[in-house]
């Protein structure tokens, strides 16, 4: 298992730097480079040649390409507020030692990236760091402080998103798949049709026009906003104005994103669901006289469950994608518009940071599945 | 009397065709498309595409016959004015457009159809837009279908058919192609292709770079596809007494293998065309797609989605329409296929 691991890690980190090249190239075939908009404003002219020079724009490519490489992964700034960071990752390798020695549970996996994860994040939060990822060469600061400044909001936007396509996509596939063929389930398929069917920036236009700007002219009352994070006045609101200010910024961006996996969810979960409901194991505990209600909660709904998380794995590369569209639809403060600005301007270090923040996300998230999978599923084995 | 088939005797053929069941030889194609015509949608579908695809191919003809107008022409009223965000109706009377014949410009007569959906708001047939549109999708489609069916299938086969260091290789650099995020690379590149000198003009340009782009970074899941298909059917008995029979590589994989491990090639194929079609209108939408004046969906339903908050609705809701259900009747057939090419389902007579 631990060696499994760390085979996916190492792969991961082959395809990190394979995005990285390719994205790399890419930018270096632009026609007139990063400095061209810069070169348009009369007053910059005096130092142009500097900041070539500065930006190491002078260089070779394959040169610029190892500098980045280098600042990019090494820390600029490294230091401990105090003496936590050390416990945790001392705590995680003694662990994983342990765990990899005497634990023969098919948790394992799980549980040594649980108590990575954890503390990482102990020693993360404890600790100074800062890499050097470059200056935007738009002028938009420090690209490191950057990145970080708008993750927030992406995070913000895409747990809602994919909270409320598990929490109504799954049960809704459970119950197509218990009354199959009934009105519900015919409906059901046809609409997950239509939503698989719809670009994203349809659903966001569509919603925004209709539940925004509509809506608010036939009701005369704003319910849903059409763009941004909150409102102007937020910090002058009571708690639970604040709440309800975040709820009606938050919701149209998160069901545009999220409508299209629901519907993935629930077709997914729902065949794998009447796989299970056919079974010969479920024929037996019907026989042998359980209630309905415990033959499905109890024997079919674990084992149905099991192909929907990988199915969440491979979803995550769409939701990023979904993001960024999502994002500059509703004008949200997020990752996704950053990288718009960004490649729209040419922006070399930050458009690097941003799809490499994305591929790492991609990776991780990916190694995380196939390990719960595993733990899910106790045929499933790692060699 | 003469017996229609000296083979049988008239007996078997009477007790037969008193069970009602018929003695005709039923080939894979009579049950694929019986199946397939039982699926309405699918059927629905079919038709809807070969009619899209008709009249996305003869958009130029109908253009040169008058039928419909120049997708990139403003068009005018017969006071010379501009008729920008004209609403949908039914006649074209005095609607013109301009155009430069001798190095002078004329007033041309619009065709009946030009406001039929509404003018956009640069004045500019929404009708006519909405046709050309479909070329761009129709274009990335097929060369994105063709490229990934092809990739994937080549890689899948050599990975699938020669175990050990062809396979573990060709594997690896999908998984890496798969570990791509395909949205982000897509647009960079979108934005970077007008930029690369290199390039002939219609991929710098035209839909066929965005195309191409598309069919190489999605050929992952189909190789995928394809070498589990091979692994397991080149252990069957078919293939043993086919080698045994002296037969050589190529021909178990082309006459052997390849042919029953078609169906989830031309499955996986469609879904592919319909993904590529919503990705090129993402790029398009986003500003990274095909270049403007050309017209794409994506690009008309982003300036139409700026126009439909002002009220004027029909440029976002026209193009819109085309786009989802072009994309819904792909996937609909697909869906189609998937059932009419299993050869495990059967035909309940009723």
């Amino acid at each position: 298992m631990l060696a499994y691991i760390i085979r996916r890690l190492v792969y991961g980190v082959i395809t990190l730097l394979a995005l990285s090249m390719i994205v790399f190239s890419l930018l270096q075939m632009t026609g007139g480079g990063p400095l061209d908009r810069l070169k348009l404003n009369p007053r910059m002219g005096p130092y142009i040649d500097t900041l070539t020079e500065l930006w190491g724009l002078d260089q070779p490519a394959w040169r610029q390409y190892l500098t980045w490489l280098k600042n990019y992964t090494t820390p600029e700034t490294i230091a401990l507020q105090n003496v936590l960071p050390v416990i945790a990752i001392g705590a995680a390798i003694g662990l994983t030692v342990l765990m990899a020695k005497f634990m023969k549970s098919q948790w394992q996996g799980l549980l040594v990236v649980g108590v990575w994860v954890l503390a990482l994040w102990i020693a993360i939060s404890n600790t100074t760091i800062k890499f050097n990822w470059g200056t935007s060469f738009s002028g938009a600061g420090d690209v490191w402080n950057l990145v970080f400044s708008r993750a927030g909001a992406t995070f913000r936007l895409g747990l809602t998103a994919l909270t409320l396509a598990l929490i109504i996509g799954v049960p809704l596939g459970i119950y197509q798949a218990v009354r199959q063929y009934s009105f519900f389930d015919q409906l059901g398929t046809v609409g997950a049709f239509f939503a698989f069917s719809t670009p994203i920036f349809i659903i966001g236009i569509g919603l925004q026009i209709v539940l925004a700007l509509y809506l608010e002219r036939w009701t005369g009352v704003k319910i849903f906003y059409v763009t941004g994070m909150n409102s102007p006045g937020y910090s002058d609101l009571s708690a639970i104005g604040k709440l309800v200010d975040t709820v009606q910024h938050l919701v149209l961006p998160a069901v545009s994103i999220a409508l299209i996996s629901l519907a993935g969810y629930a077709r997914f979960q729902r065949s794998s669901m009447l796989e299970v409901l056919h079974s010969d194991y479920l024929r037996t505990a019907k026989a042998k006289g359980l209630p309905r209600r415990k033959v499905i909660v109890k024997h079919a709904l674990r084992n149905a469950m099991i192909p929907v998380v990988t199915l969440v794995s491979l979803d995550l590369a769409f939701m990023i994608g979904g993001a960024i569209i999502t994002e500059s639809i509703f004008g949200w403060p997020g990752i996704g518009r950053l990288y718009i600005l960004a490649i729209t301007t040419i922006d070399y270090p930050l458009v690097m940071a941003i799809v490499m923040v994305i591929g790492m996300g991609l990776v991780l998230m990916n190694i995380i599945a196939d390990i719960l999978y595993g733990v899910l599923d106790p045929r499933v084995r790692y060699d | 009397m003469t017996d229609p088939d000296p083979g049988i005797s008239r007996h078997a053929v009477d007790l037969a065709e008193a069970e009602g069941l018929s003695i005709e030889p039923v080939t894979q194609w009579d049950l694929f498309s019986k199946r397939l015509r039982r699926h309405k949608f699918a059927m629905i579908s079919t038709f809807f595409l070969i009619f899209l695809v008709t009249v996305v191919l003869a958009a130029p003809a109908m253009q040169n016959a008058g039928w419909i107008d120049d997708p990139t022409k403003n068009l005018f009223d017969d006071n010379e004015r501009i008729m920008r965000n004209i609403p949908p109706r039914a006649s074209s009377e005095n609607v013109f457009y301009k155009k430069v014949i001798d190095g002078r410009e004329v007033l041309l007569e619009a065709s009946p159809t030009a406001l039929i959906m509404g003018t956009d708001t640069l004045g500019r047939s929404v009708f006519t837009r909405v046709i050309y549109g479909g070329r761009a999708s129709l274009i990335v489609g097929l060369v994105a279908g063709f490229l990934v069916a092809s990739l994937g299938t080549i890689v899948g086969s050599l990975a699938g058919f020669y175990p050990g260091g062809v396979d573990q290789s060709l594997m690896r650099f999908t998984d890496l192609v798969l570990g791509l995020p395909l949205l982000p690379v897509a647009i960079v590149v979108g934005r970077i292709l007008p930029e690369i000198e290199f390039l002939p003009a219609f991929i710098r340009q035209g839909p066929f770079g965005i195309a191409m782009l598309l069919g190489l970074l999605s050929w992952g899941g189909l190789a995928r596809i394809v070498r589990a298909e091979f692994l397991s059917l080149r252990e069957k008995e078919f293939v043993e007494a086919a080698r045994a029979a002296g037969a050589g590589d190529s021909r178990i994989v082309f006459r052997h293998i390849l042919p029953n491990a078609m169906s989830p090639i031309i499955v996986q194929t469609t879904l592919v065309v319909g993904a590529a079609i919503v990705i090129e209108a993402a790029l398009s939408f986003l500003g990274f797609g095909v270049k403007p004046p050309t017209p794409t969906w994506g690009a008309m339903v982003s300036q139409g989605g700026r126009q439909a908050v002002r009220g004027f609705w029909w440029e976002m809701v026209f193009s819109g329409t085309a786009l989802v259900s072009t994309v819904l009747a792909i996937n609909f057939l697909g869906d189609g296929l998937r059932d009419a090419l299993d050869p495990t389902q059967t035909i309940e007579r009723k």
